[in-house]
């Protein structure tokens, strides 16, 4: 199978064969748009992902690169976020650091696979929390004004810990 | 006019609103000043007055001429009861004026006026109202906002805020409900995109998953209140809203705000409402690219007031009324190119000879449902088999009727038909007409003829014929003790609950059908475990993997000496046979 060159912000190079690197709709474009396809030493430089964040992409896109392709209309579908397959589960035991790099790699490759299952992460460290719990966890600093707090709590009352 | 009071009346006889009611009138008669806010609870200023416990013979003019003390009244209106519980409302120019006018007691022909703030959807300068008289100038305001909230904030260390804002909304989007909105108070970022991130919300039901955990409150406390908070958010992005299943007790002027907040809908469910005049005419005032409709339980019968609603809705495509009071005549009104499917269900008012004209108008159907409404007459059944003859699924039941068999005969007559139920069992020509209807009717794939009583062997093996059968439901067919299927090599799913079938019929059966996956079973009292045996034998070979499921509760049929195993058959000790009240009533 042929393979492309990804090469990361930091200079290294990846091999990577292109099935799985056209998981990535911002690749399989730049391929198809330029027709890359067929020249086997060009190198794809993807300067918004660091080294270390590719190489978990890489890893993940091997694992996963015989998945369905993933739904094209999401309006139907139940918003659920405890359906982490645990080899995903494992993979995203990470710091917070990787797992915002990781979605901002999967956003801008736009891996929507990858993004859904971090994006789904982060989303179950945020539900159930309170406001106070969920700047504390994020370490997120409050800048409302105590007035305006309030006006936004009050507007929300129904849905706060009682 | 009339009906929205009238709705609002009924609503608040809900009984929270009379303990809130209650608290006021205590608190006015104490010597504290009490604080009322200028404002409702979200914010729309107050200048609507909500007064009850008006006297008989107070009117408009009184009550105008009174509050006129306050500030220059805008407008007034006194309902008088049936019941001598009068109430009013008193619209003025200016807060201030409502204000003044909540603050003091007011007596009136002898009654102590109780005085509230009416609701804030009620409000003259409620967003529903704004929206509804100036669109441009609420969306303008919005835009402003927006510039405020994204002067953006971002913290120097690796932090979830380093995030783009369209990363920090996709996470957002996988929250559920609850956890969106009460994040809006994390900082002012996080409130500016969770309120963004709603445009791509397109669907809203009550279900948990959607709506996710709240604590403290249950989901039967999700309030008219609460869901009028979230379509604030969301309602102009919305398509889809389903209140089918709804856990709480909802008010009627749910519609209405429900309809005045989602222009956008296309595909609306309400059959878990009751419908006031009010929440149809919102509907027409406000929706009009609706293609799918289902309507529940109406206060009144409202077929004058859909029979607007269908004409500003000219891509309606799917229509649906469970429940509802309706005479049949709305139906004349729905758009005959576009209708594809009609749901008629428990509708008890439906009117005979109205339904049958109505039906004439509807050729270009495709589906059509009749079921547990009204007595079905031959008149009906000719209609649909005379005109609608391009329907592919035909289901028709009711208790009551009275068809003969020249009636029925015309169903014959629509040679397109794949499904067909029908449970109007008509004496001892039951037979007659199946074989009629195998011999014309060739696409068949579902035939549910469940409670036909009178059906009989011969009946059976006239539709043992049809070329296409995929689902066969003869469930309770008490004087068919025969069944051999021609070609059983397409079907998919049998249910014979209840029936006289012995483990050499099944057996036969199971061996001609390669593709059987259902076999309903339950309650037939001759089939042992050689059925099963033969069936793990014959499906050990299959190639197609498909799973044959047997469902064999009150059968002959003994698990704990059954020890054949195969990989597609599955067994399941469960009885579906008093599934169906009026069967086991009639056995």
């Amino acid at each position: 199978m042929p393979n492309i060159k990804l090469q990361s912000s930091d200079g290294e190079v990846f091999e990577v064969d292109v099935d799985i690197a056209k998981c990535s709709v911002t690749i399989k474009t730049m391929l198809e748009d330029l027709g890359m396809d067929e020249d086997e030493e060009e190198v794809v430089p993807l300067p918004n992902v660091n080294s270390a964040i590719l190489r978990k992409v890489i890893q993940w896109a091997t694992y996963h690169k015989d998945d369905p392709p993933p739904p094209e209309d999401d309006e139907n579908k139940d918003k659920r976020t405890d359906d982490i397959s645990s080899w995903d589960a494992d993979f995203l035991k990470v710091d917070q650091g990787t797992l915002y790099e990781l979605i901002l790699a999967a956003n801008y490759l736009d891996i929507k696979g990858l993004l859904e299952v971090t994006c789904k992460t982060v989303a179950n460290m945020i539900k159930g929390k309170t406001p106070e719990e969920v700047r504390k966890t994020f370490n997120i600093k409050n800048d409302f004004s105590p007035s305006e707090e309030e006006q936004v709590r009050k507007e929300n009352e129904w849905c706060e810990e009682k | 006019m009339t009906e929205y009071i009238q709705e609002y009346f009924a609503d608040n006889l809900h009984h929270e609103y009379f303990v809130n009611l209650h608290q006021n009138h205590i608190i006015k008669r104490t010597t504290d000043i009490p604080f009322f806010s200028p404002v409702t609870e979200d914010g729309v200023p107050i200048r609507k007055l909500f007064i009850t416990n008006l006297a008989e013979r107070t009117s408009f003019k009184d009550l105008a001429k009174l509050f006129s003390k306050y500030g220059d009244v805008e407008s007034c209106y006194v309902k008088k009861n049936s019941k001598n519980n009068n109430y009013g409302f008193v619209t003025f120019n200016s807060v201030d004026a409502a204000m003044r006018a909540r603050y003091v007691e007011i007596r009136l022909h002898n009654r102590d006026l109780k005085v509230l703030a009416a609701d804030s959807w009620h409000q003259p300068d409620s967003i529903e109202n704004q929206y509804y008289n100036v669109k441009d100038k609420s969306k303008s305001n919005k835009v402003s906002n927006d510039v405020i909230y994204n002067l953006g904030y971002v913290q120097e260390d690796i932090s979830i805020q380093t995030l783009n804002d369209d990363c920090l909304m996709h996470i957002f989007l996988q929250l559920p409900i609850v956890d969106r909105i009460r994040i809006e108070r994390v900082c002012k970022r996080w409130k500016a995109l969770s309120q963004e991130s709603w445009y791509s919300v397109k669907r809203l039901d009550l279900s948990y998953s959607t709506w996710g955990f709240l604590s403290g409150i249950n989901r039967s406390e999700i309030s008219i209140c609460t869901i009028r908070k979230v379509l604030l958010r969301c309602g102009s992005y919305l398509n889809e809203i389903n209140l089918s299943l709804v856990p709480c007790y909802l008010r009627q002027s749910t519609v209405t705000i429900v309809a005045k907040l989602c222009p956008n809908l296309q595909i609306i469910d309400i059959t878990g409402l009751t419908v006031s005049a009010s929440g149809i005419n919102s509907l027409i005032n406000n929706c009009h690219d609706i293609t799918k409709f289902s309507l529940g339980r109406t206060t009144y019968v409202c077929d004058a007031d859909l029979q607007k609603l269908f004409k500003v809705n000219p891509k309606l495509r799917y229509f649906k009324a469970y429940n509802s009071t309706i005479s049949g005549r709305c139906l004349f009104y729905l758009p005959s190119k576009t209708m594809e499917e009609v749901v008629l269900e428990s509708c008890t008012y439906l009117q005979e000879d109205t339904l049958s004209q109505a039906i004439a108008k509807l050729g270009n159907l495709r589906a059509l449902t009749i079921s547990k409404c009204l007595f079905i007459t031959g008149n009906i059944v000719q209609a649909i088999g005379t005109h609608c003859t391009n329907l592919k699924i035909l289901k028709i039941s009711s208790v009551l009727f009275s068809v003969a068999l020249e009636n029925m005969v015309c169903i014959a007559q629509i040679t397109n038909l794949e499904v067909l139920k029908i449970t109007i069992d008509i004496k001892d020509v039951m037979d007659e007409l199946l074989s009629i209807l195998a011999s014309t009717c060739l696409h068949l794939t579902y035939l549910d003829i469940a409670e036909c009583f009178s059906v009989t062997n011969a009946g059976i093996a006239a539709i043992a014929i049809l070329p296409k059968l995929e689902v066969l439901i003869m469930n309770h067919l008490r004087l068919v003790t025969h069944i051999n299927l021609q070609d059983a090599s397409n079907l998919k799913r049998l249910e014979c609950r209840v029936c006289q079938f012995t483990d050499r019929m099944m057996i036969n059966l199971i061996e001609s059908a390669p593709q059987l996956r259902l076999l309903d079973l339950s309650g037939c009292r001759h089939i042992t475990n050689k059925t099963l045996e033969k069936a793990a034998t014959l499906t050990v070979n299959r190639t197609n993997n498909t799973v044959l499921k047997i469902f064999v509760g009150k059968t002959s049929v003994d698990l704990s000496t059954f020890d054949k195993v195969s990989p597609f058959l599955q067994v399941v000790n469960v009885d579906l046979s008093s599934c169906n009240p009026t069967a086991t009533f009639s056995l």
